[in-house]
C-alpha cells in the first residue's frame, strides 16, 4: 500500500519534487523519519503535516492509502 | 440613494446577496494591516464592494521594486507613505467609503487601541513578528482574523478566531511558535511572482465579504494553499493544537511584555 507525500513552499526546493510516493511506513512519525533520512535538508526545516486534509497535532497511525501534505509557514505579503 | 443602487447593482442582483448584504457591507468596519502586495487588491476590492469603513495601517514608503505587485501605486508615488497614498487612490475609486490611513507600525499598543474599533482584522503583512502580534491581539480581543501570506509561486489563506464558530482557532494552532530567523525566507530573499499576492489578497477580500454578509462557507479553521505553477488549490482542516494556548500571551500584560521582534528573529 502506497502513500503520497506532497511538498509545499520551500520544502519543494529541499525535496526537488512536488510529490513522492512511498510504501506506507505505518504512522505520521515514521513518515517524518523517512523524510528526514531521505531529505536531510528537512531536519531543520519548520513544517506541519496534514493526513488526508486534516492537520496532525499528535502522531497518527496510517492504515489506508493516504495523502500526507507537508506545509511550511509563509511570511511574505 | 440612486447612486448607491447603480454603483452596487451587479452584486445587489446576485442570489442570496441583495440590498440586505449590501447594507451589511456599508455598516462594516475592516482594518487592513499592510498596504503591500496583499493589501493593495484587498483594499481595492473591499472599497469597490462598498465596505463602509476601512482602516489601513502601513508605516512603509513605496519603492520601485514594490510596483511589480503593489498595484495601487504608480511611479509618481515612490517615496510616499503607503497608507496615505492608498487612501488617496481609494477615495477616487469610491467616495461612499470612509478610508482612514494609519501611517505607523502596528505594535502592541496600536493593536490594543485600534482593533476594538473594527469588526474584522486582515493580516496583509510581510513578516512573522507582525503576524504573531496581530494573531495574539485578535485572540485577546476576540476579533475575527483573515490571514494571507505568500512565498515565491504559492500562497496561504485562513480565517481564524470567528466568535460563534467554535472552536476559535488561531494561527498558533497551526504554528504554535514562530520560526527562527533562518528557517523561512522572506519575499525579499526568496522572491514572489507579482500575481501571487493579487490572487491571495483577492481570496482574502472574498472571505471578508462572506464573513460580513453571511453568504457561503467561510474558510474558518481551514488553511487553503494555492500553487500557481500547478494551478493547484489544497485545503486542510485545522484542529486545536495542544501547544497553542501555552505559547500565546494569556492576558494584556503578557502581550505587552512580549518582544515580537526578538521572538520572531
Amino acid at each position: 500500500m502506497d502513500i503520497e507525500i506532497l511538498f509545499f513552499g520551500q520544502l519543494t526546493d529541499i525535496s526537488g519534487c512536488p510529490s513522492v510516493k512511498i510504501e506506507n511506513p505505518g504512522s505520521t512519525e515514521a513518515v517524518k523519519e523517512w523524510l528526514c533520512k531521505q531529505y536531510p535538508g528537512l531536519v531543520g526545516a519548520k513544517f506541519v503535516m496534514a493526513l488526508n486534509n486534516q492537520l496532525i497535532v499528535v502522531p497518527q497511525k496510517i492504515t489506508e492509502p493516504s495523502i500526507i501534505a507537508c506545509m511550511p509557514p509563509f511570511s511574505g505579503g | 440613494m440612486k447612486e448607491f443602487f447603480l454603483r452596487y447593482q451587479r452584486q445587489i442582483i446576485l442570489d442570496n446577496f441583495g440590498i440586505t448584504a449590501q447594507d451589511k457591507l456599508s455598516k462594516a468596519k475592516v482594518l487592513v494591516i499592510g498596504a503591500g502586495g496583499l493589501g493593495c487588491p484587498i483594499l481595492q476590492y473591499l472599497v469597490a464592494a462598498g465596505v463602509g469603513n476601512i482602516g489601513i495601517v502601513d508605516h512603509d514608503t513605496v519603492s520601485l521594486n514594490n510596483l511589480q505587485r503593489q498595484i495601487l501605486f504608480g511611479q509618481q508615488d515612490i517615496g510616499k507613505n503607503k497608507s496615505i497614498t492608498a487612501v488617496e487612490k481609494l477615495k477616487q475609486l469610491n467616495d461612499l467609503v470612509s478610508a482612514t490611513a494609519f501611517p505607523e507600525y502596528c505594535n502592541q499598543a496600536f493593536a490594543l487601541e485600534q482593533f476594538i474599533n473594527y469588526d474584522i482584522i486582515v493580516d496583509a503583512t510581510d513578516n512573522f513578528a507582525s503576524r504573531y502580534l496581530i494573531n495574539d491581539a485578535c485572540v485577546l480581543l476576540q476579533k475575527p482574523l483573515v490571514f494571507g501570506a505568500v512565498s515565491k509561486y504559492e500562497g496561504q489563506v485562513a480565517v481564524f478566531n470567528v466568535p460563534g464558530m467554535e472552536p476559535m482557532l488561531s494561527y498558533r494552532d497551526l504554528f504554535p511558535e514562530p520560526p527562527s530567523g533562518d528557517e523561512v525566507m522572506s519575499c525579499a530573499d526568496a522572491g514572489v511572482l507579482g500575481v501571487i499576492p493579487g490572487i491571495i489578497g483577492t481570496i482574502q477580500a472574498t472571505e471578508v465579504i462572506k464573513l460580513i454578509t453571511g453568504i457561503g462557507d467561510v474558510l474558518v479553521n481551514q488553511l487553503l494553499t494555492y500553487h500557481a505553477l500547478y494551478q493547484r488549490f489544497y485545503t486542510i482542516a485545522l484542529t486545536p493544537h495542544p501547544k497553542a494556548t501555552h505559547s500565546a500571551p494569556s492576558n494584556v500584560e503578557e502581550f505587552m511584555a512580549l518582544n515580537y521582534q526578538v521572538v520572531c528573529s
